[in-house]
């Protein structure tokens, strides 16, 4: 048996002994305004309601669907101390968040006069594709101010 | 030598050659016995304890073990109804008003699951919790003492069987009896009682006594703890 092995099963004797000492899985029933969320867990006919949530990221608030897998335990192994936490990570994830404020671009265009009298052609270039050796005219650089954000995850 | 009775709800009285009761400060009090009858006990019993003209104690309780063997009758009796030694039907979580539940109702509830009887004497007011967890996997005694371990108080089932939760305050207390030796390094005080009337959560002779035993011969042990 590995030290690995050994340590798991002292935890599970802990476990045993301990059942406020243990970290439960929990499905989410729903999320309240304050951000508590009611609870079923596995395993237990035990139902937590109001459970504060800790996300884990400092000034970061959460909105979670219910149905979601989040993990519960007891701060300091008493009964009074209940707190969900532990949002699994979604490897599926790869969009950036953007904050309401945050600066962009939205491309760019460039203004070429063709002819003395007739219209001044815009070529637009998307973020990105401007070309390094420079367009010719005049170049207009479209700069965005984030207006709305995610409306899963908030943060401060 | 003290006389020891055990008398149940069928009427029969019988009596107790060999006891060893002992009262915990967290807890139910349990009593080993020995007697002569030839035929089970169960259920609710009185185990009386008087020596000589002395008042008489009685202590309120439930066999949990109680089968004859090979002419021998031992028998193993817990304070109260034995209800605390079961376990809920279902775990239950609580959340109050404000962030406030009254412990009151925790200790009520968990009594009432457990079909004991609470103290009059109970003194909780005051007591709140902002939430509450109870698991289906612990006993309505471990209940208790959950509690009683967040909080900083005591519960324990009277010799009347009733069972009392509350502040443990220490209040001085004489000894019926007297006192025959002690054992400073196991911090024991050996006794002789003349009425089995001390009690755990008190204080005899300056020393803060947290179990006490009494046995069928009218010795006992004081158990004090560490000043």
């Amino acid at each position: 048996m590995s030290e690995r092995d050994d340590f798991a099963a002292a935890l599970a004797s802990v476990a045993k002994a301990d059942p406020f000492a243990v970290v439960y899985r929990a499905t989410v029933v729903v999320q309240h305004a304050d951000g508590s969320v009611d609870l079923r867990l596995d395993g237990t006919s035990l139902q937590p309601r109001n459970v504060r949530l800790d996300v884990g990221i400092p000034g970061c608030r959460v909105i979670v669907d219910p149905g979601a897998l989040v993990r519960l335990a007891f701060e300091g192994g008493t009964p009074d101390g209940a707190y969900a936490f532990g949002i699994p990570l979604d490897v599926g994830a790869s969009r950036g968040l953007v904050a309401v404020g945050d600066l962009g671009t939205a491309g760019s265009f460039a203004a070429v006069g063709v002819a003395l009298g007739a219209p001044i052609v815009f070529t637009y270039f998307p973020p990105g594709d401007l070309p390094s050796t420079g367009p010719p005219g005049t170049v207009v650089t479209l700069v965005t101010k984030a207006t709305n954000g995610s409306a899963k995850v908030m943060i401060r | 030598m003290s006389l020891v009775i055990l008398s149940d709800t069928k009427g029969n009285l019988i009596e107790a050659h060999q006891l060893r009761l002992e009262m915990p400060l967290l807890g139910t009090w349990t009593a080993h016995l020995e007697t002569t009858a030839d035929t089970a006990i169960d259920g609710n019993v009185v185990i009386t304890i008087q020596h000589g003209d002395e008042a008489a104690e009685r202590f309120v309780g439930t066999v949990v073990d109680g089968e004859p063997y090979e002419g021998r009758a031992p028998l193993v009796v817990v304070g109260g109804t034995e209800g605390l030694s079961k376990r809920p039907a279902k775990a239950s979580y609580y959340v109050g008003a404000n962030s406030a539940i009254e412990v009151a109702q925790l200790v009520g509830d968990v009594l009432v699951e457990a079909d004991e009887v609470p103290s009059d004497a109970t003194a909780l007011s005051g007591l709140r919790a902002s939430a509450w967890a109870r698991l289906e996997t612990e006993s309505h005694a471990r209940a208790l003492t959950r509690i009683a371990e967040r909080f900083d108080i005591g519960w324990r089932v009277f010799a009347s069987g009733a069972v009392w939760a509350g502040p443990v305050e220490w209040l001085d207390a004489d000894l019926e009896g007297e006192e025959l030796d002690v054992d400073t390094d196991a911090r024991i005080v050996s006794i002789r009682y003349r009425v089995a009337s001390a009690r755990p959560g008190t204080t005899i002779g300056g020393r803060r006594i947290s179990l006490v035993v009494f046995t069928a011969d009218g010795l006992g042990e004081l158990h004090y703890e560490a000043m």
